[in-house]
């Protein structure tokens, strides 16, 4: 059985113009490139997974960036970077990036908003990315175990699952969700989900979902595919059937995964990057802010990175049509 | 009513228009309602669906025909076809080969791969780079490549357009997708619970949308056909996978980890 939703037709083809810059990530460091390289103007393209994921998306309030002088919420500030990128040409999608293609020129940015190409990427994926780490998680990925709702719901019609995470990314994913599944088990190990207010509010008003709190997930089960899970509740443990597990936890990695090998890293799992330049191993992709490992992890010293990335992007696009011209 | 939007129908007419080359052939397999189903054979999900798209894509541009064949009444040309099962669409020019195929109804997202498999087949060239079409060339064993997919999933397009492209290059592969939730069978037999899904001859299996170098290597791996090169960069993507898929000392690690350092982390920006 199939949601109704899904016979609709949708047409999205990629653009057959290239960018001249896809960035990859919304937070202080991405914008920032967005707004020197639209301001350039560059077409620029941000991808961003969520405008309330990542370091700063998820700060309470900060009182130090230059030029702000009074307390601010991570997410308003983002705000007004984006504003600001976007008033100068910059184009804003919400949109999840699985995969690149960096054999490919223009380069191809596979997201849960179609395919992009661009002739420069600029990686500013920030370092809370999850590593499998619940027992079982690893071993029953694929196989109950999912990072992608919107593909793998389908697959639990009418079963039990679970959603494990309380962000504003977790909560958008569990309507898509409750429209096949019978229960939904939100668990989430905090008082009070830390979602924003509005995210919480279109949750809680789904009838099928039944609320974890202060509850942590301490083993995934099943051998051949997922059939329960275990959770801990002050102090005890229970047992939980499930067919499937949906994972969205938030971790201190930096976010790479969607590379797949395809750029240098660090020992450390850090991209690695030209210190003057924040160009990688691969020419014409960039990367900069909190995926190339700081030792301060400030907002400002991230946005700064992002705009020395946009004008090394800049200037790397003029030397090579330059290098055209020339050879022509 | 129609299938298409009206100004999805403009869109497409005006993309026909401009980059439609040589004709293209709409070959569809549907399946007639009957009075009484077996539990081994099922009635067709979206057989009816799938001809009133496939109709309304052949109404917009002279160069698309479609061709509609009923699966029992002619068995013979569907064997011909391979088509075992119902909706089943082919994407041909016309050649004789009958390569790049859709099992299920290309709705959702995947409507959009049918589109770009229509305008590359009729252009007679895919964007494959010269080193993964230098790679899938010299193919000559039979490779038959099962993409599964579910229409909501937004990585499965890319997906099946580059098996579909592998396809164009070389007739020796066969690349299909499959609409995992009307073919249940199908996918509890490949263990399908995440998509994309991708089966290569019934050997070898990855999971995700990679990048067409890396699903270039699988293809050979499944062939037997990766040279010293290409061994080393298929156990190099091996070893990458697995440890982007979490450390074997996971044991070590408990998740709650995570969420203490992130708290961590809000703390230094809240000087």
């Amino acid at each position: 059985m199939l949601a109704p939703a899904t016979l609709e037709l949708r047409l999205d083809l990629p653009e057959e113009e290239p960018y001249d810059v896809i960035i990859i990530g919304g937070g202080p460091a991405g914008l920032s490139a967005a707004i020197y390289a639209a301001r350039a103007k560059l077409k620029t393209l941000v991808l961003d997974k969520h405008p309330k994921a990542g370091a700063l998306g998820m700060t309470s309030k900060i009182e130090n960036y230059p030029g702000i002088p009074y307390p601010v919420i991570g997410a308003e500030l983002l705000d007004i970077l984006r504003k600001q990128a976007t008033q100068f040409g910059a184009e804003y999608i919400q949109a999840q990036v699985t995969s690149v293609d960096l054999h490919k020129d223009p380069k191809e940015v596979i997201s849960s908003a179609g395919t992009f190409y661009g002739r420069t990427l600029i990686i500013a994926t920030g370092a809370m990315g999850h590593k499998p780490s619940i027992p079982g998680e690893a071993k029953l990925i694929g196989r109950g175990v999912s990072y992608c709702a919107v593909c793998d719901a389908p697959f639990f019609v009418g079963k039990d699952v679970a959603v494990i995470g309380d962000s504003d990314e977790a909560l958008d994913e569990l309507e898509f969700v409750s429209r096949f599944v019978k229960t939904i088990y939100l668990v989430s190990p905090h008082r009070e989900p830390k979602a924003s207010a509005e995210s919480v509010e279109r949750a809680k008003k789904l009838a099928n979902v039944v609320w974890l709190m202060k509850t942590r997930v301490v083993a995934i089960e099943g051998d051949e595919q997922v059939t329960g899970i275990v959770i801990e509740r002050e102090g005890k443990q229970e047992k939980l059937p499930v067919a499937g597990v949906f994972v969205y936890l938030i971790g201190t990695q930096p976010v790479t995964d969607f590379l797949n090998g395809q750029v240098e890293l660090t020992p450390q799992g850090c991209i690695k990057v030209n210190p003057e330049t924040k160009m990688t191993n691969v020419p014409g992709v960039f990367a900069v802010g909190d995926v190339t490992c700081k030792e301060i992890r400030q907002a400002v010293i991230a946005a700064a990175e992002g705009a020395i990335a946009a004008l090394e992007a800049d200037k790397f696009l003029r030397k090579r049509v330059k290098a055209h011209s020339d050879w022509a | 009513m129609a299938l298409l939007s009206e100004r999805d129908r403009r869109k497409l007419e005006e993309i026909f228009r401009s980059r439609l080359v040589n004709p293209v052939k709409l070959v569809l397999f549907t399946q007639e309602q009957r009075l009484v189903w077996t539990p081994w054979s099922q009635p067709c999900q979206f057989c009816k669906e799938a001809e009133q798209m496939v109709q309304e894509l052949a109404q917009i541009s002279p160069l698309i025909d479609a061709e509609i064949h009923d699966i029992d009444r002619e068995s013979d040309l569907a064997e011909q076809y391979g088509v075992d099962k119902v909706p089943a669409l082919i994407v041909t020019n016309g050649s004789g080969h009958a390569n790049i195929r859709f099992f299920g109804i290309p709705a959702g997202l995947e409507f959009t791969a049918l589109i770009e498999d229509i305008l590359t087949v009729s252009q007679g060239r895919t964007n494959l780079s010269e080193e993964v079409r230098a790679k899938i060339k010299p193919i000559d064993k039979p490779v038959h490549i099962q993409v599964f997919v579910t229409p909501t999933c937004p990585y499965c397009p890319r997906a099946v357009l580059t098996a579909h492209q592998f396809a164009m290059e070389n007739p020796n592969i066969v690349a299909d997708m499959v609409e995992a939730t009307e073919f249940p069978e199908l996918a509890e037999r490949y263990h399908v619970f995440a998509v994309p899904k991708v089966v290569i001859n019934d050997v070898v299996s990855f999971e995700g949308a990679l990048p067409e170098h890396i699903f270039a290597l699988y293809v050979l791996k499944a062939v037997d056909q990766l040279d010293s090169e290409g061994k080393k960069e298929f156990d190099a993507v091996e070893r990458q996978l697995k440890a982007a898929m979490g450390d074997e000392d996971w044991e070590h690690e408990h998740h709650s980890h995570d969420e203490f350092e992130n708290e961590h982390h809000f703390h230094r920006y809240e000087h």
